[in-house]
């Protein structure tokens, strides 16, 4: 169901990497500005949950929801 | 933009806290710390994750993945001056956000607030009704040529204020404990938030600071005009303080009755617009 | 006046026609995302609690019923990709249509009477909507000759009556019931959770374009 932690690890490590490629080449004049737009939209989400995911998911079954006190 | 992008979602959750802690003042108790959201978000990002065992998996995930993009988007849209239109879109599919939330995890609290989110889909209107008015003024939906055409023609505030009153109980009804907040009302725990804990409930945090800064700029954007960053701060100090009022001093509505007032304000709005449309 | 910024791309095959601009671009990718998660996401079990106890059970799709719903939630994902797309009213109006067929049909699978009941009265009113919603395209083909938006955008063609706007909008709105679909509300009660967030999804996604249409003609 849910990938492995250092497989988390690793999608953290490539989306990070991509933003700060990106700011650079952004930066550098080498990419146009929607385009880096564009590769933010798609990477900053994968990279705050991947990094939070990498640290704290959990490996063993899953549990049902809440259904009350 | 990387750096503005985490600005926003850091300063979005301290106008979160800021609200929290108002409104604990206002109702004579001592509150948290005002950067108690940002602490939130860092809490939950270290907290034990994993996805309900009843969940749909691909969209429990995917959702909250959908709810950061969009705001990054939008965030990047009130930035470069862009189509008012499409921040007025993105709104209307946060409400989608809030449902594929409630529905994707099949806890029956999740599924009430996403229903909620539904019925109460007349707030929107209002947003759109604004946009209307001010296109008949500036003729244009671009935020640059509205901030340039308020240059000219000073703020839109005095000249429409009544558009502006719509967008701010607009706003309100997207802060939490405000008399509309019937999707995350207590009574159903947390409403569509519910199922979403951990590293979900992290991004639904960075979404929901990036969701208050976009607001609010825009709001500030489109009926101040364009001011420098510092003065865009306090305006938005200043605007979340006035809510906060609000939200400390009306008791919450029951569902029925939110869409009854919403309801309401939309009608007035578009009665508004259209007798302006017939004067112009 | 600058409605949704520039179309970007123009595809024209003969009288048909697509256009993105930034806005119906943000609207497609959307749609396109939520079309990803039906086709490859399982469906949600909604938990339920049985009355007077402490007890609890989860409410199972059935694998026929789970490939009927998801046929027909994709449908209804193409077809709201299509509707924001389009830069034809006739196309939008076949789109449009199609919408509120497939949003009953996600649901028509589903054995539960509250869901069923409220199914078949939506279905009459997008039924009934489908007579504004194609007569505002036959009546735009008739006053100003022309079916193509960024014609009707241009100012040398005839300008299109407020009246065949509002059937337009009239029709939509019967359609997709938005924004009061507070109608549609039980039809999300039914469990299985990416194929009714379809429902809501294009009906709020047309909603959403026939603002920029009816702006735009």
């Amino acid at each position: 169901m849910m990938l492995s932690k250092s497989r988390f690890g690793l999608l953290a490590f490539a989306s990070g990497f991509l933003i700060v490629i990106g700011f650079f080449l952004e930066w550098g004049d080498y990419l146009p500005f929607w385009a880096y737009a564009a590769l933010l939209v798609c990477c900053f989400p994968v990279f705050t949950l991947s990094l939070g995911l990498w640290w704290m998911a959990r490996e063993h079954e899953e549990d049902i929801p809440f259904v009350g006190y | 933009m990387i750096e503005y992008v985490l600005f926003a979602v850091f300063f979005g959750l301290l106008l979160l806290g800021i609200h929290r802690k108002t409104i604990a003042r206002i109702q004579r108790r001592p509150g948290p710390p005002v950067w108690q959201e940002i602490l939130h978000m860092l809490k939950f990002s270290f907290k034990s994750t994993w996805i309900p065992a009843t969940a749909s998996g691909t969209l429990f995930v995917g959702i909250v993945l959908l709810a950061i993009g969009i705001w990054t988007a939008a965030l990047f849209v009130v930035l470069t001056g862009g189509s008012l239109l499409i921040i007025f879109g993105i709104y209307m599919l946060h409400k989608i956000v809030e449902h594929g939330f409630g529905l994707s995890s099949g806890s029956p609290y999740g599924k009430f607030g996403g229903v909620r989110s539904v019925i109460s889909a007349a707030s929107e209107i209002p947003l759109f009704v604004t946009v209307a008015v001010i296109a008949l003024f500036t003729e244009s939906f671009s935020l640059a040529d509205i901030t340039a055409y308020q240059e000219v023609h000073g703020p839109l505030l005095f000249l429409v204020p009544l558009p502006a009153l719509a967008m701010y109980i607009v706003i309100l009804s997207k802060m939490p404990s405000s008399p509309f907040s019937i999707v995350e009302s207590k009574e159903i725990v947390s409403g569509y938030k519910t199922e979403h804990f951990g590293v979900w409930r992290a991004g639904l945090e960075v979404t929901n600071g990036l969701k208050t800064y976009v607001l609010l700029f825009t709001f500030l954007a489109v009926f101040i005009g364009s001011l420098p960053l510092w003065w865009i701060l306090i305006g938005m100090v200043l605007i979340i303080l006035s809510l906060s009022f609000v939200c400390a001093l009306c008791p919450m509505l029951s569902p029925f009755d939110t869409v009854t007032v919403q309801i309401l304000i939309t009608a007035i709005m578009v009665v508004y617009a259209g007798i302006l449309w017939v004067v112009a | 006046m600058n409605i949704a910024g520039e179309p970007f791309l123009v595809l024209e095959f003969a009288d048909e026609l697509v256009y993105l601009t930034p806005y119906t671009t943000t609207l497609l990718l959307f749609a396109l995302a939520f079309t990803i998660f039906a086709i490859i996401s399982r469906p949600e079990r909604q938990v339920d609690i049985v009355f007077g106890g402490d007890a609890f059970y989860a409410k199972k799709t059935s694998l026929s019923e789970m490939r009927f719903r998801r046929f027909m939630a994709i449908a209804c994902g193409l077809a709201s990709m299509g509707a924001v797309v389009t830069g034809d009213i006739f196309n939008f109006t076949l789109f449009i249509s199609l919408v509120g067929i497939c949003n009953v049909g996600i649901v028509a699978a589903v054995k539960i009477r509250h869901v069923q009941e409220a199914a078949f009265q939506y279905g009459i009113v997008a039924l009934s909507a489908t007579v504004p919603l194609f007569g505002a395209a036959a009546l735009t083909a008739a006053t100003t000759g022309t079916l193509s938006m960024i014609e009707l955008g241009k100012a040398t063609t005839a300008a299109v009556s407020p009246v065949i706007k509002a059937l337009l909008v009239l029709g939509v709105m019967g359609e997709g019931m938005a924004p009061f679909y507070a109608a549609k509300a039980e039809m999300f009660r039914a469990p299985g959770a990416p194929y009714v967030i379809m429902c809501s999804l294009s009906s709020l996604l047309i909603f959403l374009r026939v603002i920029e249409v009816v702006l735009v003609i």
